[in-house]
């Protein structure tokens, strides 16, 4: 709760929220080029950003969901190099130091970071906390999906129609987001109308087309309420066009 | 007004004013005899004229009052008396509606809006919901409590509104008699993120709840020397505008 005017009472806490979960490739290939140097540094100016916003700071909690150095990680959002809640408060949110090496099991991270997701919702009905806006979970890789071993795998042929399935019953948005390197197939089939690929390693570029798109789902569905936003997003722009608008400057 | 001070506030969501878009809330309040009546509607923001069937509704509200006026009819009367209320509030809106379409052209939908309305005469307040919007009465002795809670249907996507096709099952209203109100809080939902507290229901569910200090916004305008500008500012600040984008009304009445 925040500090009341004089003689009022201070705000509640909030009832609702905004989860953010983003699927991150730490594989070796991000050390070509310094990209994880690039996102580390993207990560911390795209905390910053969001927790200028006044309505989403008080709103939204974030997850990182890493793939690559160490096989697949739920990482603590608050820094810590210990096991916490997957998910934490814009405020406590400090993004890791992300390092690189492994290889790519870039369907397992998906897949983890759908199941923390549904898990923190869940854990939040029971308290009596709804979700202010459909759930997003962005997906941030350099590459394409590998199993265990390192070797090309096609399990994200089969994750494509799940994903929808998801984001029909569920009420999720799932977007692909990439850089030079990522297998530009893969990027459009796991998200048809809501993947982006950036120039060479610019990691700023697609935190800044992630912060765009929470925007948007925020500012074009204030006061409308999950259910009937999916059918108004039909109706609207679809969230490519948001992001070529913020790729050409446009936004 | 004869019996209550009556505070009404309203201010335009930070998206609308992002947006340049209007307040799509309304209130009214009206002294009928001994009667007080009192109305918020919300607006949807999805929809084109919602502003517009937020009027209707709130004024609706206030023209169908007059049914309640006259003779106490007694306890049993007063029972039949808000079932007859709300059905006469809801078929004002709808004529006037119907005639607003033909006259200016769109669909019901465009015109979706919640609708709270209490008809006081103490010790008796006729209730009518549909919808999110909420109703605090503060009792004597007892503080403050969640009343009328806000109706998200079936999930929160599935709000309820005045020109839904399932409104009339969704349609709450009732009669509370009781001496010890002193003061009632009509609030939308643009409100509630900050003035509501999560708690728990008889069964251990999650539910809504005023909180103790709710009884502040009630007792500050006990005092008449209290300016509404204050609540004007308290709900245009930044912690306020922070807990939601959307357009903020409190009718507050504090019996005098």
């Amino acid at each position: 709760m925040t500090t009341p005017a004089v003689g009022f009472p201070p705000v509640q806490s909030s009832k609702s929220r905004l989860l953010v979960t983003l699927v991150v490739d730490t594989s070796s290939s991000m050390a070509r080029d310094d990209a994880i140097g690039q996102l580390n540094t993207a990560l911390r100016t795209w905390r910053e950003d969001l927790h200028a916003d006044n309505h989403l700071r008080h709103i939204t909690e974030i997850a990182v969901v890493t793939f690559g150095a160490g096989g697949v990680r739920v990482v603590d959002p608050t820094g810590h190099e210990r096991a916490g809640e997957p998910y934490a408060p814009i405020t406590r949110f400090q993004p890791p130091t992300l390092r690189a090496g492994g290889y790519s099991p870039m369907v397992k991270g998906i897949k983890d970071g759908l199941r923390i997701m549904d898990e923190r919702r869940q854990a939040l009905a029971r308290e009596g906390v709804q979700m202010a806006y459909t759930p997003l979970v962005f997906l941030l890789t350099d590459g394409a999906p590998s199993d265990d071993q390192g070797k090309p795998c096609d399990l994200w042929r089969s994750l494509a129609p799940e994903l929808r399935r998801q984001e029909a019953e569920q009420g999720l948005m799932f977007f692909a987001f990439g850089v030079r390197g990522a297998d530009a197939k893969v990027l459009e089939a796991l998200a048809p109308d809501k993947h982006y690929q950036a120039e060479g390693t610019d990691f700023a570029s697609v935190l800044g087309a992630v912060r765009q798109s929470i925007d948007r789902v925020v500012r074009s569905t204030e006061g409308v309420r999950t259910d009937e936003m999916a059918s108004r997003l039909k109706k609207r722009r679809s969230a490519m066009d948001w992001i070529t608008d913020h790729a050409r400057g446009e936004a | 007004m004869g019996g209550w001070r009556v505070v009404p506030v309203s201010v335009t969501g930070p998206e609308h004013l992002r947006q340049g878009t209007e307040n799509q809330d309304a209130f009214a309040h009206l002294r009928l005899g001994d009667l007080t009546v009192l109305a918020v509607a919300d607006g949807a923001g999805s929809a084109a004229r919602s502003a517009t069937g937020a009027r209707l509704a709130v004024e609706a509200a206030c023209d169908a009052a007059s049914l309640l006026d006259g003779p106490d009819p007694g306890r049993s009367g007063r029972s039949a008396g808000a079932r007859r209320y709300a059905g006469r509030v809801l078929g004002l809106f709808d004529r006037r509606l119907d005639r607003l379409i033909d006259e200016t052209g769109g669909e019901r939908g465009d015109y979706a809006t919640t609708l709270l309305a209490v008809v006081a005469r103490p010790p008796a307040y006729v209730f009518l919901a549909v919808g999110d919007s909420f109703l605090v009465v503060e009792h004597r002795g007892a503080g403050p409590h969640l009343l009328v809670p806000p109706d998200n249907g079936a999930s929160r996507g599935s709000t309820v509104f005045l020109t839904s096709a399932g409104r009339d099952a969704a349609v709450r209203c009732g009669l509370i008699e009781d001496p010890e109100i002193t003061g009632l809080a009509l609030c939308s939902d643009g409100v509630l993120d900050a003035v509501l507290a999560a708690g728990r229901d008889a069964g251990g569910g999650p539910s809504l709840l005023a909180p103790a200090d709710f009884t502040a916004y009630l007792h500050m305008f006990a005092d008449r020397a209290a300016r509404p500008a204050a609540l004007s500012d308290r709900l245009q600040s930044p912690d306020f505008t922070a807990s939601s984008g959307d357009d903020k009304t409190m009718v507050l009445a504090v019996r005098a």
